[in-house]
């Protein structure tokens, strides 16, 4: 932009043109007005190395991370030198003319040089490139600036490589080392690595004999590594170039070194991380990017305070999977390294995802719990309402026993009166002379028939009366159907109501509790009396059937003649409470029911019936 | 109750019973008749043979209310003791009201049993020596002509010969002879004794 306003003002065209020119630059895009401050930054990034090389990916990411922080609106131009791997001299002339005639005009805010090649080539054409915008610079290492002296308005992020620090670190890590080998490639920068490692290491470090390997074909550096024992520490600096001249990016070949190796490698380099590398004591690229934004943020807003260069934040940085792969002692690793792939990293990175998986699950599983409590409660609570039931229907049973008192003491009294005179009559019989010995035994075998009679009623009054455990035997229904009849002769009697047995000829084999379905029995037949009360008595005619169905159930029907249930009321005269009699809780059908479905069958009434109720006890044939 | 012409009659529906009854009631020198149901009892029973009836009150169809209305509605005169294996209170008020003369429960003592069964033979003769006498007075009041019958009234009033004659319309002499011929149909000789039959007449 800026060069072709220059150009069109070189031609000094008269004042329309000029105002068109700036109608078209308006309408163009804002911010190409020529001597006011742009209202956008725009920044150079001339990296050393190829655009993918991992180091330079990752300080390109914190770059611009840092940059979108500080400077809102900025344009990036962004160049590969790639002098690494093309060192030739006349390679550089060429970037050189490439570049300058690239940018010709252009000015920058900042440029911004990654590596010791990047900021020596910006140093040396920053007339040209960049019209000497201040420079800021990153991923250098303190020994190349050793021999440098920089401008003023040249600042930068300084990396120090500390190969001792690294080597300690992995010292700490392999206590039983017995070898340490230290791996550099064939090019300049290569061997530049192997001279600063001697100078750090020399021939033993820590007691531990060091060799260096280098003029090795990549093959070479394998089985080097493959071939190592155990005990050995092996550190791989950088192999941008083999013996045989191929050329690598150094993290691919520390990579394929680390893949084979006997022994545990070690870097100064955070990208060899995750490239099969233990660790190392290193500063992150991205983190190199990141300070070296927010320098040229600060650079671009013309503060040029502090100290020229800062140190790349660094540290020891292990990875993790690599402890165990080795079998490291976990205990061995320094308190302030920072572990990569480490299994609590997933918790440190989904921390807020885990929780609220954590919460979810935990809310789940209370519900669960909750709706197993709340089941297992239901299930307490309907076992004790069964319990409660039971328990009603012993006292339903026993207050059916206080309607039926007076029947019951009438049942029990004629056999007690009938042996009160006859044992009077005997001792009558006794004074009267001559003896009748014939009539005393008669009158003697009398009161046993009688007593035996009482005791019956007793017993049958009894099993009516016994609480609670309602075990199911073997059973007649007939026997249930005969005997409540007999309690409830002498209640019958006294509401004039005749009750027609048509029993099942043979005997009707249930499972069931003889008390309970009494209790059952008798409640229907009285409530059949109930029903029946305004009829005159010839009227009052109550049928029990007993029926063994070939669905391998059995039945037992209880009809009247009586008022009958409406339809719609049908369904409803179980429920407790449920009653069409003043003087009753309403409990005796509901609890009638409840003791049927204990015995496994049902109890419904006939619908069908157009007068009267027809009850229908249904039960399992046993 | 030696030579006592009196019946009892046994209404139980429960055939122990009546077996029983029967025995400890004839072993005391009883005659006894028994009965299943108060219908039995009713149709076959002879309401002018001097007794009592021992009746179970739980009886099936009509119960032994029934057979006490029954009886008082044909003016028979039959002593009743109640039987009950219930023994409650209400229904032993009810009989005891409706004219019953004991009220007992099963199983009862013989000497409770004999105790009210002479009771009953009591009540029983004395109830029908009432009513042969007010019957005989009723027969009696029945042959006097109707000047006679008036006279009897007043007489019974407390009238003198005087004010009857007043009364009636007639002379002092006139009522002598009826009054005289009115006593003697009548059976008495003193004013005393006319005065208790008019009592009988009047229930």
């Amino acid at each position: 932009m800026q060069n072709a306003q220059t150009a069109l003002l070189s031609l000094r065209l008269g004042r329309l043109l000029a105002i068109a020119f700036l109608l078209a630059t308006l309408t163009a895009g804002q911010g190409a007005a020529q001597d006011a401050p742009r209202k956008f930054n725009r920044i150079l990034i001339i990296y050393e190395n190829e655009s993918t090389l991992t180091a330079a990916v990752q300080v390109a990411e914190g770059l611009h991370e840092s940059m979108a922080k500080e400077m809102p609106i900025v344009e990036i131009y962004s160049e590969y030198l790639d002098t690494v791997r093309f060192a030739s001299s006349d390679n550089a002339t060429r970037l050189t003319d490439y570049l300058t005639s690239k940018y010709n005009g252009m000015a920058f805010d900042v440029v911004l040089a990654v590596g010791p090649g990047a900021l020596q080539f910006v140093l040396a054409h920053r007339e040209t490139i960049g019209g000497k915008a201040p420079i800021v610079f990153g991923a250098v290492t303190d020994n190349s600036l050793r021999t440098r002296q920089l401008p003023p308005d040249v600042k930068g992020v300084v990396s120090h490589f500390d190969v001792r620090k690294t080597m300690d670190l992995a010292v700490k890590l392999q206590p039983d080392v017995k070898q340490i080998v230290v791996m550099t490639g064939s090019s300049a920068f290569d061997k530049s690595w192997q001279d600063t490692a001697r100078s750090a290491l020399g021939a033993t470090y820590s007691g531990v004999p060091v060799s260096y390997l280098s003029n090795l074909s990549i093959k070479g550096f394998e089985d080097a590594a493959r071939n190592a024992s155990a005990q050995t520490i092996v550190l791989i600096l950088t192999i941008f170039e083999d013996a045989e001249g191929r050329k690598f990016i150094p993290r691919n070949a520390a990579e394929k070194i680390a893949a084979v190796s006997n022994a545990p490698v070690y870097t100064v380099y955070s990208s060899y991380l995750d490239a099969g590398a233990v660790g190392g004591y290193v500063g992150t690229f991205r983190s190199i990017g990141e300070e070296m934004g927010a320098l040229a943020a600060k650079v671009s807003r013309g503060d040029f305070s502090g100290p020229r260069t800062s140190l790349a934040k660094d540290g020891p940085l292990i990875d993790w999977l690599q402890i165990r792969r080795w079998g490291i002692d976990p205990a061995h690793i320094p308190a302030n390294a920072k572990l990569l792939n480490y299994d609590m990293s997933v918790w440190e990175k989904y921390r807020v995802e885990i929780l609220v998986t954590l919460a979810v699950i935990l809310l789940q599983t209370a519900t669960i719990v909750a709706v197993f409590l709340q089941r297992r409660r239901k299930i307490r609570l309907q076992a004790e309402l069964s319990l409660e039931r039971l328990e009603l229907a012993y006292v339903s049973r026993t207050a059916q026993l206080g309607e039926l008192s007076g029947a019951l003491a009438h049942e029990l009294n004629q056999p007690l009166t009938s042996i009160l005179a006859n044992a009077e009559s005997g001792r009558l019989l006794l004074e009267a002379e001559p003896l009748d010995v014939g009539e005393l035994k008669e009158i003697l075998d009398d009161i046993v028939l009688d007593n035996r009679r009482a005791s019956t009623v007793i017993t049958q009054l009894r099993q009516l009366m016994i609480r609670g455990e309602t075990s199911l035997e073997p059973m007649d229904l007939n026997h249930a159907a005969t005997t409540t009849l007999a309690l409830a002769r002498s209640e019958l009697l006294s509401r004039q109501t005749q009750v027609d047995l048509a029993l099942e000829p043979q005997e009707v084999r249930i499972r069931g509790n003889l008390p309970q379905l009494q209790q059952v029995i008798l409640n229907l037949m009285l409530n059949g009396t109930d029903a029946m009360r305004h009829l005159p008595p010839p009227q009052r005619v109550i049928a029990i059937e007993t029926r063994r169905g070939d669905n391998g159930m059995c039945e037992l029907t209880v009809t009247d003649r009586g008022v009958g249930i409406a339809p719609e009321r049908l369904a409803e005269v179980f429920k407790p409470f449920v009653s069409s009699k003043k003087a009753s809780l309403g409990l005796g059908l509901a609890i009638c029911r409840t003791i049927v479905q204990a015995h496994g069958g049902t109890l419904r009434f006939d619908d069908s019936m157009q007068q009267g109720a027809c009850a229908i006890l249904t039960l399992p044939a046993a | 109750m030696k030579n006592a012409p009196e019946t009892v009659y046994v209404v139980d529906d429960d055939p122990a019973v009546v077996k029983a009854l029967t025995r400890l009631l004839a072993a005391a020198g009883l005659h006894v008749e028994a009965y299943a149901s108060a219908e039995d009892f009713l149709e076959r029973h002879d309401p002018d043979r001097p007794g009592c009836a021992i009746i179970d009150l739980d009886l099936p169809g009509a119960d032994g209310f029934a057979v006490q209305e029954r009886l008082a509605s044909e003016q028979a005169d039959r002593a009743i003791i109640f039987l009950t294996g219930r023994g409650d209170i209400p229904a032993s008020v009810r009989a005891m009201k409706a004219g019953a003369v004991d009220f007992l429960t099963k199983p009862v003592e013989a000497s409770a049993l004999l105790a009210a069964v002479g009771e009953a033979f009591e009540r029983d003769s004395n109830t029908r020596e009432t009513t042969q006498q007010r019957r005989m007075t009723e027969q009696r009041w029945l042959s006097l002509t109707p000047r006679e019958r008036e006279v009897f009234d007043c007489v019974v009033a407390g009238r003198l010969n005087k004010q009857i004659a007043a009364d009636l319309g007639t002379v002092e002499k006139t009522v002598k002879v009826h009054r005289g011929r009115m006593m003697q149909k009548m059976g008495v000789r003193t004013v005393a004794d006319l005065v208790r039959l008019g009592a009988r007449l009047r229930p």
